[in-house]
């Protein structure tokens, strides 16, 4: 039974960095007033140069650099064109998933090529804390890949950036009141252009962790819609970094249950596991629906004139 | 005061797509006065004092700051320079409490969050200038009054020499303003120089130094203390028109004896509405209105005065209470029923509710009044000729500057967006007007003309409902005023007991 829930959690939390780091992502510029709804192509781009750069290096650090920096470009891309040419959001956000996953399987098809045996990944270096780590049930969260400790820092990063510095504070201005943080001297654009790049990096690094760690090679459409649902995380989390873990960690959870009830019941069509995270999205936005708060801004563009 | 140029801007020019908006301005601040910057809406004060400010960056001309050029690209200059502004339109976080808001953006130390230490700083600055407000609660939960009080604190904590005030008394009432002008004084006294933009004469003879006044973004002249008569600035103000004006810069139209109806066509009975997270509903509202009537709700924005339009045009919502039209109950009716027994109402936003934007007028103008025979053919095909023949006619009846009736509305300018929704409200003869700040943001020969429109209503025999926050505006051409505060009727007066002061004190939920 031990074994069982170490290893249900420890899995869990792998599907969770995934979750955690997209919403975050989108939670991060978000707070700036940007509605990052591209983090699924995000997501594709980074899969695809991540597990490319890995895989001919050998090495997974520079894989998930390589997909950071992916998720970088995509952001400014984002931020560029939405705060230069005041493009919607959402359109916009659409156009670079749709961008996001053609590219992805264009590089992969140019670099690596069609392959007879799928091509794998270089193991991820883990870390273990000696003794701690050997505990039951907190091996589970501490006998981890360096990303999963990545993912706990930031999440501790950005709340106390949010909630105990001045520019988190400025930051979080932005996306309730662009104009009031303007007429106060804070750079609304260049803050929103380090807040979209930023998110999108850590998107960047979430989508590269897909094929490196989770399924060991790279595949079309690997995210399978993780990026919109953790859109749907980020709005569960009412735009706060610390619940924002809360729903990855729930998602990832549905997610392992579903996979597992797949492998035990024979007489269910396995479609409909893979299709219990979607319709859980739907129905918690529907219980949550009330408790949901947003930063006043989000989505909306700002100029002075 | 001594004669020391503090500010001086020089030939500025701006240009917004193909309007001219400030024309070779220059103006010039001596260093400890309260100057007021005068002119009607449209004028031109508030752009220039946003390119001061740095919010926008002029397209020629320039500034001097005590003798020295100085160029400003954005607020995070001018504040440097030591300039501070406290806009209309509040520019406070209304997620974040006071501290927070006053902190904002401040330059040293930006990484570390003071509150605690900031705290009492903020506390003896407040109690220096007499602005007390409660530190922790969210600005979005306090008042006009009290959050522009936070904007005039941040600005003097953050070291502001020179303080721009852009229409400050626009949400506040007759004792506020009171307030306003003490705490100006002290500032002055403390050696702050004062720019004091607004549209009402009455403010600059109580409150300034000097006047500049400004017309279609130019300058027509500063006028010093000795020279600031009534006359003077009303000449400055409307040279070419031939307007009479109040004190408050407001047309002086008579309101003429009428005869009120027997039977009141407007009576409302308990009604009550539920507050709800965007107003403060209603609460045990009734009144009666007569026909030939004007009634004026005085409500300062927020007091649930939206809610009573809302609930006469839509008393499908009504679950408490009845209202009754020239006799006839009217709970649970939609719009089109309500305005099938002759209501039509002018809400307060009017591009946002009020229009079509992307509508041309003939189909601005059928708007409410699409479901009516006269307009439809076998009740479903539109009668598009009749539609054209009844915008002409309103085209002209009121004075709509547009070329043709198949203008995109939102390509016509303010005021006369604002005739074409008062045009529709009489294409069919009406027992009953609601209208909503009908003349806000309006410039001077607009607003007489529909000051003119809702005497010739009341005169007419038909009600007036003129919901409203301008107290000037409504003791003009009221009958009788009621004062909303909270969801709440504090009071209705006759017109022989109109009292600005007292009308005032009950907006802000003072006691009678």
């Amino acid at each position: 039974m031990l074994s069982f829930i170490n290893s249900f959690i420890s899995q869990t939390i792998t599907y969770a960095v995934v979750y955690t780091l997209t919403s975050l992502g989108i939670v991060i510029s978000g707070r700036a007033g940007i509605f990052n709804v591209a983090a699924e192509g995000i997501m594709l781009a980074s899969a695809s140069i991540g597990f490319i750069v890995s895989f001919l290096t050998q090495n997974a650090i520079l894989g998930f650099i390589a997909g950071m920096i992916m998720g970088g470009i995509f952001g400014f891309i984002l931020a560029y064109i939405h705060e230069s040419f005041k493009v919607n959001q959402f359109i916009l956000g659409i156009s670079l998933v749709i961008l996001g996953t053609g590219l992805s399987d264009l590089m992969y098809k140019l670099i690596i090529g069609v392959k007879l045996t799928a091509p794998r990944a270089p193991k991820t270096p883990l870390i273990k804390i000696p003794f701690i780590s050997e505990i039951p049930i907190i091996q589970a969260f501490l006998n981890q890949d360096v990303i999963v400790y990545f993912l706990y820092f930031v999440i501790l990063f950005a709340w106390w950036f949010y909630y105990r510095t001045k520019i988190g504070l400025e930051t979080r201005a932005i996306g309730e009141n662009p104009k009031a943080a303007d007429v106060v001297g804070v750079n609304v654009v260049k803050r929103r252009y380090l807040s979209t790049i930023i998110g999108s990096m850590l998107i960047g690094i979430s989508g590269a962790y897909l094929p490196i760690v989770i399924t060991g090679t790279y595949m079309p459409d690997i995210s399978a819609g993780r990026g919109f649902m953790a859109v749907g995380i980020a709005i569960f989390a009412s735009w706060k970094p610390q619940r924002a873990i809360l729903g990855g960690f729930l998602f990832a959870a549905i997610e392992v249950i579903a996979f597992r009830l797949q492998v035990i019941s024979q007489n269910i069509p396995y479609q409909f596991f893979l299709m219990l995270p979607f319709i859980s999205v739907l129905i918690i936005m529907m219980i949550f629906k009330k408790q949901i708060e947003y930063p006043a801004s989000v989505g909306k563009p700002y100029s002075r004139e | 005061m001594n004669n020391e140029i503090f500010v001086e801007l020089k030939n500025i020019r701006k240009v917004f797509g193909s309007v001219v908006a400030l024309d070779d301005v220059n103006f010039s601040v001596l260093k400890g006065e309260i100057h007021g910057l005068l002119g009607e809406n449209g004028a031109g004060k508030s752009t220039l004092m946003n390119i001061l400010y740095g919010l926008y960056s002029p397209d020629k001309g320039e500034i001097y700051i005590e003798g020295n050029k100085v160029k400003i690209n954005s607020p995070y200059d001018s504040i440097k320079l030591g300039i501070g502004m406290v806009h209309q339109v509040s520019t406070l976080v209304p997620q974040f409490n006071a501290i927070e808001n006053i902190i904002l953006g401040t330059s040293e130390d930006k990484y570390r969050l003071k509150i605690e230490e900031e705290r009492e700083k903020i506390k003896n600055i407040s109690k220096d200038l007499g602005l007390e407000f409660p530190l922790d609660v969210k600005v979005k939960d306090l008042s006009a009054g009290l959050k522009q009080k936070i904007e005039i604190v941040r600005a003097i904590y953050r070291g502001a020499k020179l303080l721009i005030l852009d229409e400050p008394t626009t949400s506040l009432v007759e004792s506020e303003f009171k307030d306003l002008l003490r705490t100006l004084r002290s500032l002055v006294k403390k050696g702050v120089t004062i720019i004091f933009i607004t549209h009402k004469m009455r403010e600059v003879l109580e409150a300034c130094d000097r006047v500049t006044i400004l017309r279609r973004g130019k300058v027509q002249g500063t006028l010093d203390k000795e020279d600031m008569t009534t006359d003077n600035i009303v000449k400055m103000m409307f040279i070419e028109k031939d307007i009479k004006v109040t004190e408050s810069a407001l047309p002086k139209v008579e309101l003429p004896e009428s005869k009120k109806s027997p039977k009141p066509i407007l009576e409302l009975k308990d009604v009550s509405v539920e507050s709800s997270e965007r107003s403060v509903g209603l609460k045990n509202i009734s009144f009666e209105l007569y026909g030939g009537e004007i009634l004026g709700v005085a409500a300062v924005s927020g007091n649930g005065e939206k809610d009573l339009a809302e609930i006469i045009i839509y008393p499908k919502n009504l679950n408490r209470g009845e209202i009754y039209v020239d006799g006839e109950k009217i709970n649970g009716l939609s719009t089109l029923q309500v305005f099938s027994k002759g209501v039509f109402y002018t809400p307060e936003d009017r591009i946002k509710e009020g229009i079509l934007p992307d509508g041309n007028l003939k189909e601005n103008i059928l708007l409410g009044h699409h479901s009516e025979d006269r307009f439809l053919n076998n009740k479903t095909f539109i009668k598009w000729d009749e539609v054209r023949i009844t915008t002409v006619d309103i085209i002209k009846k009121f004075n709509v500057y547009a070329p043709s009736e198949e203008i995109i509305i939102r390509r016509l300018s303010g005021g006369n967006i604002q005739k074409v929704i008062m045009g529709r409200a009489f294409v069919n003869p009406i027992k009953l007007l609601v209208t909503h700040n009908p003349t806000s943001g309006l410039d001077v020969s607009t607003v007489e003309f529909i000051f003119e429109k809702l005497v010739e209503t009341r005169g007419s025999g038909s009600a007036v409902l003129w919901i409203g926050e301008d107290l000037d505006e409504l003791m003009i051409l009221s009958d009788r005023i009621a004062v909303l505060y909270k969801g709440e009727l504090q009071g209705i007066f006759n017109r022989d007991e109109f009292d600005k002061y007292k009308i005032g004190l009950l907006m802000i939920g003072g006691q009678r």
